[in-house]
């Protein structure tokens, strides 16, 4: 499919790993240059070594917070300077941390989580997101086109309880809440806007944190996954590349009336009519 | 980005119709082959549109022979359709079914009494199949559109429309089953 994007800008945070990764990837390939942003900045380097491989200077990277106000208007000014207007923006950050030795929110149940947490976790998915959004809106909106998508979870719309997700139990709904205004909002301009809800996706990330979970419940980490994966209509993980797919679908041309959309990627594990 | 389709074998209903054109349209050119309706159970996608029904008053339109017709057109006509297709789809453990239904599905259409209720029977058939053939890496999903809608330009919809078809029956979309994508530029009110 040709996807339309051609030499337009794209940021994607998160992007030295994971989805974040794979997403630089797909959209590079499409022609795309891409700007990606990650705190690491070691890991970011990498990333942007394996990327420049087949994009030569279609690829940039840039050290930033892109839960930090701040942080969002460096990455996007960065990204202009280096290509021009942003036409494409993918909001991916994680939320808590997994380790509880680390420093942040953490994975944890109602009675776990402190109120300070509650706001980490708000900072880190919901405003991330709306900073991101409104600052690449009013160059999308000069140009009459533009993408804007999140990467999500599908505690969204379902909420696990079995496991310590009461942060963004909490904070996934009213992301899609957030990204279901704008894209109303911006239907007149040619923009779209979408959230994706992951379902379990093999990433570096989540193996840390079935490892943790498996150590927290004194549970064998393989039985513990093949029990949980042999639950679902699709029995396994997904990939990160399979969420890369559908954002590239969603940042085609072609795309251009799918908008307002909190999609599943989950192997069919939601259970929810539409 | 390719979509895996090459050499697919894909069934589109009503394929010379609307949507059905532009989503057949859009399967060849990511070079899978188009099958006749007596081909069905070759296929490895299969496309089934739910037509919309007819819209006007409400006690005109609702008469138990209507109800019947249109149940048995949209709903058991799907239902069919993927019956026909799953045994080879479930021997190769691999397949993918859509349902372009309308939009009452989700969003109550005014005028649409038909649809507001046959259309979620559909939503309640797809879903049901995607959770029974997951394990056979099957996947099924449905797309959502107002055929009446008149803010956008009826091509650069159907072409929105036939690209999520499109994109759903790739490879590289094996794990999304389960989903209803609405291709209506976001304009409704619900978040989900």
């Amino acid at each position: 499919m040709d996807l339309g994007i051609e030499g337009r800008v794209a940021l994607v945070s998160g992007g030295s790993k994971g989805i974040g990764f794979a997403t630089a990837q797909r959209l590079l390939t499409a022609g795309a240059k891409v700007m990606i942003v990650a705190r690491n900045a070691q890991t970011l380097e990498a990333a942007r070594g394996r990327l420049a491989a087949d994009a030569d200077d279609r690829i940039e990277a840039l050290s930033a917070d892109m839960t930090d106000e701040a942080g969002v208007a460096s990455a996007i000014q960065a990204t202009v300077d280096r290509f021009g207007p942003i036409s494409i923006a993918i909001s991916n950050v994680v939320g808590h941390v997994i380790d509880p030795k680390e420093a942040g929110p953490h994975a944890g149940h109602f009675e776990d989580v402190a109120p300070a947490d509650f706001m980490s976790e708000f900072k880190q998915l919901l405003l991330s997101a709306w900073y991101l959004a409104r600052g690449v809106i009013p160059a999308m909106k000069e140009q009459g086109w533009g993408r804007i998508a999140n990467v999500g979870s599908t505690v969204a719309r379902e909420p696990r309880w079995e496991l310590p997700h009461m942060l963004p139990n909490a904070v996934r709904p009213a992301v899609a809440g957030l990204y279901r205004g704008l894209a109303r909002d911006l239907a007149p301009f040619g923009i779209t806007v979408n959230n994706i809800m992951t379902g379990s996706i093999a990433t570096e990330r989540n193996g840390d944190y079935f490892t943790w979970l498996a150590a927290e419940r004194g549970v064998d980490r393989g039985e513990m996954l093949a029990q949980m994966y042999a639950q679902g209509p699709i029995r396994r993980p997904g990939k990160p590349e399979e969420i890369a797919s559908l954002i590239a679908f969603l940042s085609s041309d072609r795309a251009r009336h799918v908008s307002g959309q909190s999609i599943a990627v989950s192997g069919g594990r939601s259970r929810h009519l539409y | 980005m390719d979509l895996g389709l090459k050499g697919r074998r894909a069934f589109v209903a009503s394929a010379e119709g609307d949507p059905g054109a532009a989503c057949a349209a859009a399967l060849a050119a990511e070079g899978a082959e188009l099958l006749s309706a007596d081909q069905v159970e070759r296929a490895d996608v299969v496309v089934a549109i739910a037509a919309p029904s007819p819209r006007g008053d409400r006690d005109a339109l609702l008469t138990t022979a209507a109800m019947n017709d249109a149940w048995r057109e949209s709903v058991a006509g799907t239902a069919e359709l993927f019956q026909r297709a799953l045994p080879h789809m479930k021997a190769q453990r691999h397949g993918r079914l859509i349902v372009i239904a309308p939009l009452a599905a989700k969003r109550e259409t005014p005028g649409a009494d038909m649809d507001n209720l046959v259309s979620l029977g559909l939503l309640g058939l797809y879903k049901t199949v995607s959770g029974e053939v997951g394990p056979y890496d099957i996947t099924a999903n449905a797309v959502l559109w107002d055929d009446q809608q008149s803010d956008d330009d009826p091509a650069s919809v159907r072409e929105s429309i036939a690209g999520a078809v499109a994109y759903l029956c790739s490879e590289p979309a094996a794990y999304i089953t389960g989903v209803a994508i609405a291709v209506d530029s976001g304009r409704g009110p619900e978040v989900f």
